[in-house]
């Protein structure tokens, strides 16, 4: 049985990186994931546009979904106070950095969520891209 | 301990500005690495704390015998047991008239007395105010508490680039 390896990049409003400017929380577009999705994979990369300082650091967080748990309308996703941490970036450490992690597929969709403290005061660029298995 | 802004203040404009200002990266400069830029934090660093100029109070009990042993007499530089002695004998007097002072030299000649703590300072410079001890004496028996500054590349990084709020 063939299987593959599909490649997608998270989308911040469409675009394939965000400029994070503040301390407050970005969150990407939703993430729907294939029904043959059985593992992935996100790689987020990290570019601070100034000289790196200690504390210049990105968290990344999951939310996902496991549909409209409301029943109301639309995927109701985990609330960002909840999400799920999944690494932190250290740009002091090392600029720019990238980082692999684990992301679970049984759930419908996901969203990344990242937040750079000092961000205010050099902006930091995010991407990120996921990989699943589709053994099909 | 330094709040970040003024270890930049120390930094940019202090005694030592001129042997930091190499190693200075600021955000108005242009980017280098974080490479790069650790190695000019910890050279700033490695200069301050090589001066031996920064210092801080630390919680530290000392007995008679600890004053004996360390005390440093300023007029000489060394220590000096004789003077260390006088100044005791100094407290000892001060203590037949006050509970108070009688209850810490009780703790002197004990387990000891927190010459670290703001309170037994405070104490000490109020009896240097009242003309019962020297300003010298009280500052050799205070210094006891006092140990040196370890400033980290990652303060500097903070002082120097921010953000400093």
């Amino acid at each position: 049985m063939a299987s593959t390896k599909p490649e997608a990049q998270i989308t911040w409003s469409g675009a394939s990186s965000v400029t994070v400017d503040s301390a407050a929380q970005v969150v990407s577009d939703e993430f729907p994931f294939n029904v043959e999705d059985w593992d992935g994979e996100v790689e987020v990369s990290v570019d601070n546009l100034g000289t790196p300082s200690s504390g210049d650091v990105c968290n990344v967080s999951l939310l996902y979904t496991t549909g409209d748990i409301l029943e109301d309308s639309g995927n109701d996703y985990t609330t960002p106070d909840h999400a799920e941490w999944i690494m932190q970036i250290d740009t002091y450490s090392e600029d720019p950095a990238r980082k692999t992690a684990f992301i679970r597929t049984a759930p419908t969709a996901f969203k990344l969520a990242v937040d750079c403290p000092n961000a205010a005061t050099r902006n930091m660029v995010v991407r990120a891209r996921l990989v699943t298995h589709r053994p099909q | 301990m330094l709040t970040p802004g003024e270890l930049q203040t120390e930094i940019l404009s202090g005694p030592l500005s001129a042997q930091c200002a190499p190693h200075v990266q600021t955000n108005a400069m242009p980017k280098i690495s974080a490479a790069e830029v650790r190695v000019k934090d910890q050279a700033i660093a490695n200069i301050l704390n090589a001066s031996g100029n920064y210092t801080e109070f630390q919680s530290r009990f000392c007995t008679d015998l600890t004053f004996y042993a360390e005390v440093i007499n300023p007029t000489t530089g060394q220590i000096d047991p004789s003077w260390t002695n006088a100044i005791l004998d100094k407290l000892d007097a001060i203590a037949a008239s006050s509970t108070m002072v009688k209850r810490a030299m009780s703790r002197v000649y004990g387990d000891g007395l927190d010459m670290g703590n703001k309170a037994t300072q405070d104490q000490l410079n109020a009896m240097a105010t009242a003309g019962l001890l020297t300003a010298d004496e009280v500052a050799a028996l205070i210094a006891l508490a006092k140990r040196p500054v370890t400033f980290t590349a990652q303060q500097v990084s903070v002082a120097l680039r921010g953000p400093w709020s």
